[in-house]
């Protein structure tokens, strides 16, 4: 029996066929891939002939680097009662336009949140602006939609709104509408948009002042959803090949509870981490997506790289005055990300390669510099999304930093699969994600956790088997470092580790260093580190943190490099601490190797 | 991997379906069926609306005078408001940013919603006009070559096409740029300066077309630009055919585009979004009086493209970011092979215009011949 994981992205369509998915082994699970870049058939085509391209691929009716070269011949069919699973990112999928008055109320928020958690683009009109809100209003009636969310009354923002035909219908017949505001002050609004629609009055989310219901709105927009994507004529071409399609947003959600759940039951780890929550982060050719589960249900977040503008970040101003322009906040800087680069670079070169890559984001980094850059901008994306992400109100009680909290990370994205070994996905995630105190990184290679998730099978595969135990790291929370004062005489904490068989190993570990302690994998141990001064590692400012730890492919890591990491200003020295830094973490193991 | 099925860069086609883009609140000025030449306006562009908010506190409005009603055309220069100033010695005029008309007075707000108004959109070709879709554009169906390059910014235009010989240096730009270019449309073979798009814009130039810019240039040249005039996108069309640094534009399409030297032509930018997912910019103009099939490159369009056998004569574009953006063919089929990195992939060989052979992953090549041509069938 095969699965068929079939990935709609913004970038790459993707096919994954796994055998026997109870039987995966751990190590070297290496599933038949077949993959070609979403634009391709555009504008001339549609994604749906990738898909068949792909589906013909796999089934093996033509071959692409076969002798004959021949185009598929017949059109690809279902394959012999396997599971076949597609997810569909935000582009394509449902359109929304959100229609309130002021753009930031809870229920709006709330309902922009399922709405994302649904796999729903969003657009909102604020009503309250009314310098603006004609501006708004071209925007959204220029575009299709699928769905009109109004979380009020706003009948005058509705009658300008569907005047002279309002917005076309993207896939459906005729637009959804659903109403969530005020009780029993729907009546005019329906009215309005009778021409064009019915309006569904949903329950509210604000029960009264203290109290929000989000459910049943989350359940009517999850169905709104479905509906648009069964109606979506561009995905006809999966559900004919028996796929069961959802959202990405909808499946990336559900795997990271799925797997917050499933790390609770395991029998270790002990200590302040085990109770800590798991965040699951997908690097993918255009967004950033991460889901954070406190307790039960998910918090998620969505950074989209279209937003981010690349600049070079100090270039001077052109003619023969005026200073540099300042980048804007949401900019992607050129010398940010050459910081992470252990070679010379310069603005110019690099600015290019970097504009070049993000025009041609499916390009495969080929040689070392590729690579390394391909890397840095990985961090950079990464960086950016954690730092910008917020629990969801109601999902959390957690103060500071939301990574004092976390215990788990999981990483998974096209910048993972085609590192050539774990250290370089597990230095992507630490530098990136600058986890706090003590946690686990585990990376989900071949991004299978989404597709269980939602595949409806009885008994869900151990995430073991298709999870990597990348390392557990152990950072200090909060420590500021300043590569201009000496610091290698500092002692941060001194650390004990406890192997099965009572063999315990002490060291201290210092400032400003990245440090392997060869933890095997699976293989658990007893961890203490007692902080110097008040340095913190998750239990306190000052305080020992004691708790039972399992090895990675890559061991146990120290990483005392600072949060956020700082790098030493020479750029000689600053290239040998990231060369170093590499090699700690052990560029040599493959993922073949399985060990560290 | 299956690569990416580019397509031709240069098709020459009969019955081209080409869409005229005006966006939402245009004036459209043709009707179904109407033959259109290349100098045709098919609508006015509206493309947005700009919000002025007028320098008066809450008491001044009283004694301010606006001079502006709704639905009035205002130029940019134009006086908006008066006041009285300087104990009513005096009158200060508040004058308007931009090209429109006035669609909204906020009293409220201390603010007049003016909708820009841009140039009219030509047909650039000699064709007829198929459909007309209201707040979006127009469709055309002509008879001509469409060529389809890399990156463009800025809306489509149309207009003569005129060649300068290098716009890479500010002293190229002293010499090769005046005001004979103005709402014309510029190819430059190599690169551009900074200097190159604001001396362009400043000249009131249509569009630009060259081989390359450097993002830094591109950067330098943006950042002025918004300085200048307020605005976030550039005032003028930007088109490189290659990638972004310094490379020349490829012989093929030099060949090409000197057949349409000194006529009018449409610069359609794609997307302006500097990203993978965006629409390719293309460039359609028709075929010369006295043109036969003889000229034409390619032949037929193919409309289902399929992805043909990676196999030896194939032209293909070379994305991989080493040797990105140059052409070739390739000479041998694709192997699996180990990259530097330790990753095993497939991987094809390709002799590149310029001579050299380079072997990249089967991923970075973009297939640029489909369908009918020999050379796919070779």
């Amino acid at each position: 029996m095969t699965a068929d994981y079939l990935e709609l992205g913004n970038v790459l369509t993707r096919l994954v066929r796994v055998s026997d998915p109870e039987l995966w082994p751990r190590q070297g699970f290496s599933p038949t891939q077949h993959a070609t870049p979403t634009t391709t058939y555009e504008p001339w085509g549609a994604p749906e002939r990738g898909i068949e391209q792909l589906l013909a691929a796999a089934a093996g009716l033509g071959s692409l680097h076969g002798a004959d070269g021949a185009p598929p011949t017949e059109r690809p069919t279902r394959a012999g009662g396997g599971d076949r699973v597609a997810l569909v990112h935000l582009r394509g999928t449902p359109q929304t336009c959100v229609v309130g008055l002021a753009g930031l109320a809870t229920t709006e928020l709330t309902i922009q949140a399922a709405l994302r958690q649904a796999g729903s683009n969003v657009a909102q009109i604020k009503s309250s602006d009314a310098a603006d809100l004609e501006a708004q209003l071209i925007d959204v009636r220029a575009r299709p939609l699928d769905l009109l969310v109004f979380t009020g009354p706003v009948v005058s923002t509705a009658r300008r709104l569907v005047s002279g035909g309002g917005p076309a219908p993207r896939v459906l017949d005729s637009l959804q509408a659903l109403y969530n505001g005020p009780v029993g002050e729907d009546a005019e609004l329906a009215e309005v948009l009778s021409a064009v629609t019915n309006l569904q009055v949903l329950a509210p989310i604000r029960i009264d002042t203290q109290t929000l219901d989000p459910e049943p709105t989350e359940r009517a927009l999850a169905q709104a959803t479905d509906k648009v994507l069964a109606a979506d004529a561009e995905l006809g071409i999966l559900h004919n090949a028996g796929f069961a399609v959802h959202t990405f947003a909808r499946a990336f959600t559900a795997a990271a509870e799925s797997l917050a759940a499933w790390r609770r039951r395991l029998p270790t780890p002990e200590g302040p981490h085990a109770v800590g929550g798991l965040a699951l982060i997908d690097l993918g050719g255009r967004f950033t997506e991460i889901a954070v589960v406190a307790e039960s249900r998910a918090s998620r977040s969505v950074d989209d790289l279209a937003q981010r503008d690349l600049m070079i970040g100090d270039a001077p101003a052109a003619g023969r005055s005026g200073p540099a322009a300042t980048p804007p906040p949401h900019a992607l800087l050129v010398s940010d990300i050459g910081r992470w680069l252990p070679f010379d670079w310069s603005p110019t070169g690099l600015g290019d390669h970097l504009a070049n890559y993000l025009r041609r984001p499916f390009v495969l980094p080929a040689t070392w510099a590729q690579l390394l850059i391909a890397m840095a901008l990985g961090r950079q994306r990464l960086s950016r999304t954690c730092a910008g992400f917020r629990m969801a109100s109601g999902t959390a009680n957690w103060s500071g930093d939301w990574r004092r909290h976390v215990a788990a990370y999981v990483i998974s994205g096209g910048y993972v699969r085609h590192l050539p070994g774990p250290a370089f996905a597990l230095a992507l995630a630490i530098d990136g994600i600058e986890p706090m105190g003590v946690s686990e990184i585990w990376c989900d290679r071949w991004g299978l956790s989404p597709y269980l998730a939602v595949s409806g099978r009885k008994a869900e595969p151990d995430p073991a088997l298709y999870l990597r135990r990348l390392a557990t790291v152990v950072a200090p929370v909060a420590l500021r470092l300043d590569w201009r004062r000496p610091h290698e005489d500092d002692i941060m904490a001194l650390v004990t580790v406890e192997r099965q068989g009572g063999q315990a190993t002490s060291f201290r570990i210092v400032p400003g260093s990245l440090m392997r302690f060869p933890l095997r994998p699976g293989e658990e141990a007893v961890l203490t580190v007692h902080p110097q001064r008040e340095h913190d590692f998750g239990a306190g400012p000052g305080k020992a943190w004691r708790g039972r730890v399992t090895g990675g492919d890559l061991g146990l890591i120290f990483d005392t490099r600072g949060r956020p990491i700082a790098m030493p200003p020479e750029d000689l020295i600053r290239q040998a601490k990231l060369r170093e830094w590499l090699n700690t973490l052990g560029t040599g193991v493959r993922w073949e190797d399985g060990s560290a | 991997m299956i690569p990416r099925v580019l397509g031709r860069l240069i098709r020459y086609e009969r019955a081209v379906d080409g869409f005229r883009e005006l966006g939402p609140g245009a004036e459209i000025l043709v009707k179904p069926g109407q033959p259109v030449e290349p100098e045709t306006a098919l609508g006015s562009t509206k493309t947005g609306s700009r919000v002025v908010r007028l320098p008066l506190n809450e008491g001044e409005l009283a004694s301010a005078m606006v001079l502006k009603r709704p639905g009035e055309t205002v130029r940019r220069g134009e006086p908006l408001l008066r006041r009285a100033s300087f104990f009513g010695l005096g009158n200060t005029e508040f004058l308007c940013p931009v090209d429109g008309y006035v669609e909204e007075i906020l009293v409220p707000q201390r603010a007049i919603l003016i909708r820009e108004l841009t140039s009219d959109v030509r047909a650039g070709v000699s064709g007829t006009v198929t459909s007309t879709l209201p707040d979006r554009g127009v469709t055309l169906r002509f008879d001509g070559t469409v060529m389809r390059f890399f990156a463009g910014w800025g809306p489509p235009v149309a207009g003569v096409l005129r060649l300068v010989p290098d716009l890479f240096s500010p002293a190229d730009v002293a010499r090769n740029l005046d005001e004979t270019y103005r709402g014309e449309i510029v190819w430059a073979c190599s690169t551009l300066c900074a200097e190159a798009i604001l001396e362009a814009a400043r000249l009131e130039v249509a569009g630009l077309l060259a081989g390359s810019v450097s993002l830094i240039e591109l950067q330098r040249a943006a950042g002025e630009l918004r300085q200048l005039t307020g605005r976030i996108g550039l005032p003028l069309t930007l088109v490189i055919s290659e990638s972004f640094g310094s490379a020349a534009m490829s012989p093929v399409y030099r060949r090409q585009l000197a057949a349409a030297v000194g006529r009018a032509v449409y610069l359609d930018p794609g997307s302006t979004a500097d990203h993978g997912w965006a629409r390719d910019p293309e460039i359609a103009f028709s075929p010369h009086e006295g043109a036969t099939d003889a000229d034409a490159e390619f032949g037929e369009r193919s409309v289902n493209c399929t992805v043909p056998a990676l196999v030896p004569g194939l032209r293909v574009r070379v994305v991989d970011l080493d040797a990105f953006g140059k052409q070739g063919v390739l000479v041998a089929p694709s192997e699996a092979v180990e990259l530097e990195t330790g990753v095993v992939v497939d991987a094809v060989e390709v002799l590149l215009e310029d001579g050299e052979r380079v072997k990249v992953p089967t991923q970075n090549v973009e297939l640029v011949e489909v369908g009918n041509h020999p050379a796919a069938s070779a």
